[in-house]
């Protein structure tokens, strides 16, 4: 054993040290990611037990299908407006809470905090029942006053509101969580750099984009990346809320993978979608690392 | 900030955010502890009614929430086992050893962050099916630990990334193997790293709701999420039901989070503001 | 060396949690039971079978178990039944993804015509038309789940509350002296007369997807009313039919109509079927369409006061004979690919030549060999659809289902109804391959 080099040692023993998260990566992750690939190259669909291999043909039907045209705007939508709201909103309310005059500031975080510790089955079946034209609060409170045209008010079930409701309620889990993080950010800016920027006679806006926002560009970039990746797989809100309707009108990418497969048993096509996101999301996601730790570091 | 109006437009900003947040949660609670025909025909009935605390004993035993909590917690403790031991392992060798292998590993875990679990559940199900662990705690672990190794292995290789060498090699100097330096050494000093990884990977399972359904056919053997498919069901008229389930399945996490605050919020943040 | 040890022994830990975790699930049912009144009711004969093995049967189902039938039929037979609930907005594509990964439960349910068709042909239910247990079967309901054309019997449908109906409020018709439609003229006719009273005509639950095939006429369905129809809807499947077809366009305009006109109540979109019915019996508006198990008595009792009136919903023309129109729901089906098949089949047996128990102990109106009257809560509306002739099921089009309901959707929230339909042509072409 210690015959061998130093270096083909090392390599051993790093190969050892590996296996245990090789095998949990290989059969819970590798594996099944292999086969759906291999899945999307075939027509297979649940009327029958058949998969003919087809190649790449389910990918050039992928871009010209118009609800997965649909589907991406929808996912795009939703992860601009999720990600500018969200962080928009918590670093706000992370620099007001931080700011030294505020009392009860621990109470304010920990309640804006929670519903992200709740499971997104429960929200979803909350928010559901609460905006639901007959059963919501908000509803019974229309029939109280006798409001003639309920049915306006139907948020989750008019194509032109639906996804802003999603979009809503998705914000209103994760601000806790993005504010947290802010919060430490903020706290990371030495006292030092606010006083001697008092000093140069800044007012409190200046001093907001001249120190504080350059300091915390690492948390703006963890929130960033956190949340376009999520909101880009976005899946369980939206099919619990709405499942994708009405005609499309909330349909993510996910969504439309999993009705596509499972609602509609074309395995194949829907195994294709699903790459096809992979690819996107990750994509996505390396490109934004990359652009924002150099402007981090720039910075 | 002398400012005054300044200052209380910041307070009745967090005011707002703060109703924001609890109006619909306590609407929750309040549903939960009516009784609701009731609620139906008023909305403030529970004044005239009194608290339905038997809405939560209903929620516990028709939801079989006891059951169904055992579940989680072993799955649980199983998935997080695996996690940390494996991430730790790993983020570990790439420190220690710093080879080709290790650090392809690496990025290729990393990768598995862009993967949308939904993509996967057909072929994780025939793939456990045919391991034959479907219905297993063992099978559910795996596949929850499969998803949280993409951040731990992050946070972990960070974590170690910064550890001064010398630390190691003093370790070995006094006559540890390698791996007796991540004994004895490494894995000490993570201690605030397991409690981030299991934090997050630990909210992720308990959130967690399709994995479960597909994986797990056996009605023994679903989880904490999947109780409440008991009162969902289209049938329901009893909403008061659901709501108490939702409430019971959201205290433990909730409690422990205002236990524990300290170490959710270092969790969370830990490796966030460094980058 | 000591490393290598202490790595090797990580693995193994890994691996005795393998075994460890495979052998917990089993370990698990026992200790549910509540073993202890058992015993005190059962004959000294019972301690002496179970030794022998427990006799396991898994069933899953979108409806709620029925503790005291498990309890009967535990008594009667041994059998032990594991009972699963899947809500049925994923029933189908939960049920199939275990079917096609062989491991369904023992006992399933076929969730429309559709999916009937694609399970026969796939393979995955057992061929029963041998049983004898048939005989307590009601002979209109064996057609369910024939293989189309060979005859035999792969499943039985059999839960008769899935006739598509009209309901309406008969204080208001009448009060107001309004005639009951029989076609689809009348019915438009009558939806205006009620809108020009200042009543709202028509309210249905658009929110969930898999009811909107009961939407107040849906094509597909007025489309089967037709003679030819049904030919026509297993064209799609096919590649035949188009949604082009003026069979289609016609039938679609009628959605239409009914929407633009402004006969459907605004609260209609975004509610379940629960709440329509409740609506509905609140007198919110005079009719609504839909399956008959809409008033199924676990809804809530339709009150004394509150009259309804059913006639099988009228998808016909002018002219064409009104006919009673039934989707195929709940049939039930024996996975072929058990490893449990015996104790199925007995269980199975049982089950059916016990339908009536059953039916009293659940309140489920079940199809067995009998007269109208034994359909109890349901022979109210027998009495007076079991007159009209009935159709062959109306078949589903599993493959672009979904496509299908956004359709709909989009016409019920004031869509078009003939925009879309090329690109459901374009759709259904490319899902076929």
């Amino acid at each position: 054993m210690y015959a061998l080099t130093r270096r083909t040692r090392s390599r051993i023993e790093s190969v050892l040290y590996a296996l245990p998260i090789l095998l949990i990566f290989v059969f819970a992750v590798a594996i099944p990611l292999v086969q759906c690939f291999l899945y999307s190259l075939t027509d297979w669909k649940s009327i029958n037990l058949e998969k003919n291999f087809v190649g790449l043909l389910n990918y050039v039907r992928v871009f010209q299908d118009s609800v997965f045209l649909k589907a991406a705007k929808n996912t795009l939508i939703v992860t601009f407006f999720v990600s500018f709201l969200q962080n928009a909103f918590s670093l706000f309310l992370a620099t007001i809470l931080n700011q030294k005059f505020f009392r009860g500031r621990e109470i304010a975080r920990s309640i804006i905090f929670i519903p992200t510790l709740i499971a997104t089955m429960v929200l979803g079946s909350m928010w559901r029942l609460l905006l639901s034209p007959v059963r919501g609060p908000f509803a019974m409170l229309l029939k109280a006053l006798e409001v003639t045209n309920r049915g306006d008010f139907n948020v989750l079930a008019k194509e032109s509101t639906a996804l802003y409701a999603i979009i809503f309620i998705m914000v209103w889990q994760y601000v806790g969580y993005n504010m947290l993080i802010y919060t430490a950010g903020l706290n990371s800016v030495p006292e030092e750099l606010y006083e001697s920027a008092k000093i140069d006679g800044a007012g409190p806006i200046a001093m907001f984009f001249r120190v504080t926002l350059p300091l915390i560009m690492p948390s703006i970039t963890t929130n960033m990346f956190l949340n376009v990746i999520g909101c880009l797989k976005c899946f369980e809100y939206v099919y619990i809320v709405t499942s994708g309707g009405p005609n499309h009108a909330t349909e993510t990418l996910a969504t439309y993978m999993y009705n596509t497969a499972f609602g509609q048993g074309q395995y194949g096509y829907g195994s294709a979608i699903s790459c096809v996101l992979f690819v996107v999301v990750a994509i996505v996601g390396i490109v934004q690392t990359k652009v924002l730790r150099s402007r981090e570091v720039e910075m | 900030m002398k400012n005054y109006p300044a200052r209380v437009f910041c307070y009745l900003v967090v005011m707002v955010a703060v109703l924001v947040v609890v109006v619909p949660l306590s609407l929750v609670v309040l549903m939960s502890l009516s009784d609701w025909s009731a609620f139906q025909k008023d909305v403030f009935s529970i004044f005239e009614t009194g608290p339905q605390w038997q809405n939560f004993v209903e929620a516990w035993e028709v939801g079989k929430m006891g059951l169904y909590f055992k579940n989680t917690l072993i799955v649980l403790v199983m998935s997080l086992l695996m996690t940390n031991v494996s991430a730790s392992l790993l983020a570990y060798s790439i420190k220690k050893f710093d080879t080709r292998f290790s650090n392809t590993m690496y990025y290729v875990v990393l990768a598995g962050m862009f993967i949308p679990v939904q993509a996967l559940m057909l072929p994780l199900y025939n793939t456990m099916s045919a391991l034959g662990l479907l219905n297993t705690y063992f099978g559910l672990a795996l596949v929850y630990s499969g998803m949280g190794l993409p951040m731990a292995t992050m946070l972990y290789a960070g974590f170690y990334r910064n550890l001064p060498k010398e630390l190691l090699e003093a370790a070995e100097i006094d006559g540890c193997s390698s791996f007796g330096a991540y004994l004895k050494v490494a894995l000490p000093l993570s201690k605030t790293i397991i409690t981030t990884v299991s934090i997050l990977s630990g909210l992720t399972i308990w959130k967690d709701f399709y994995i479960n359904i597909i994986v797990v056919s056996d009605a023994n053997m679903k989880l904490i999420s999947t109780s409440m498919l008991a009162f969902v069901s289209e049938y329901t008229t009893n909403w008061s039901g659901v709501c108490a389930a939702m409430v019971v399945q959201s205290i433990p996490v909730i409690a422990l989070y205002l236990l524990l605050q300290k170490q959710f919020v270092n969790g969370i943040t830990a490796g966030a503001v460094k980058g | 060396m000591k490393k290598l040890l202490a790595l090797l022994l990580a693995l193994l830990m890994t691996l005795s949690l393998v075994a460890c975790g495979s052998g917990d699930a089993p370990a698990e049912e026992p200790a549910e039971e509540p073993a202890a009144e058992e015993p005190a009711e059962e004959p000294a004969e019972e301690p002496a079978e179970e030794p022998a093995g427990e006799k396991v049967v898994t069933v899953s189902c979108w409806l709620e178990p029925f503790p005291e039938w498990e309890a009967y039929v535990l008594e009667e037979t041994g059998i032990k039944i594991e009972y699963e609930q899947v809500e049925s907005k994923n029933y189908f594509d939960i049920m199939t993804t275990r079917l096609q990964g062989e491991t369904g439960s023992d006992l399933f349910y076929a969730y429309n015509a559709d999916a009937t068709q694609m399970y026969i042909s796939a393979g995955y239910a057992m061929d029963l038309s041998d049983c004898s247990f048939l005989s307590n079967v009601n002979e209109n309901y064996l057609n369910a789940a024939k293989e189309e054309g060979a005859g035999k019997v792969y499943g039985i449908n059999e839960n008769i509350s899935y006739v598509n109906v009209l309901f309406y409020n008969k204080e208001i018709f009448e009060e107001n002296n309004i005639a009951v439609p029989q076609n689809m003229d009348e019915f438009l006719a009558v939806c205006q007369q009620l809108k020009d009273l200042g009543i709202t005509p028509l309210i249905h639950g658009n929110g969930e997807a898999n009811h909107l095939k009961r939407a107040p006429f849906e094509p597909i369905c007025i489309v089967t009313a037709q003679e030819g129809g049904a030919e026509w809807v297993k064209g799609l499947a096919a590649g035949e039919s188009k949604f082009t077809d003026d069979i289609f366009v016609k039938a679609a305009g009628y959605l239409e109509q009914i929407v633009q006109s402004g006969y459907l109540s605004d609260l209609s979109n975004g509610i379940t079927h629960v709440e329509a019915w409740e609506l509905f019996t609140q007198g919110e508006a005079a009719m609504m369409t839909g399956a008959s198990f809409y008033a199924d008595q676990n809804y809530g009792p339709v009150t004394p006061e509150f009259e309804v009136g059913v006639v099988p919903a009228p998808y016909n023309y002018e002219g064409e004979p009104h006919v009673l129109a039934a989707t195929s729901g709940a049939t039930i089906m024996v996975n072929a690919k058990s490893a449990n098949v015996e104790v199925a089949m007995e269980y199975m047996d049982f089950y059916v030549t016990h339908w009536q128990e059953y039916a009293a102990i659940s309140g489920r109106p079940m199809a067995y060999a009998g007269e109208a009257e034994d359909w109890a809560p349901y022979s109210w509306i027998f009495d007076e659809c079991g007159k009209y002739p009935a159709l062959p099921y109306v078949r589903e089009t599993s493959l672009i289902q979904k496509d299908l309901e956004a359709w709909t959707q989009g016409v019920l929230t004031g869509g078009s109804a003939t925009d879309g339909l090329e690109d459901l042509d374009s759709r259904l072409a490319a899902a076929i391959g």
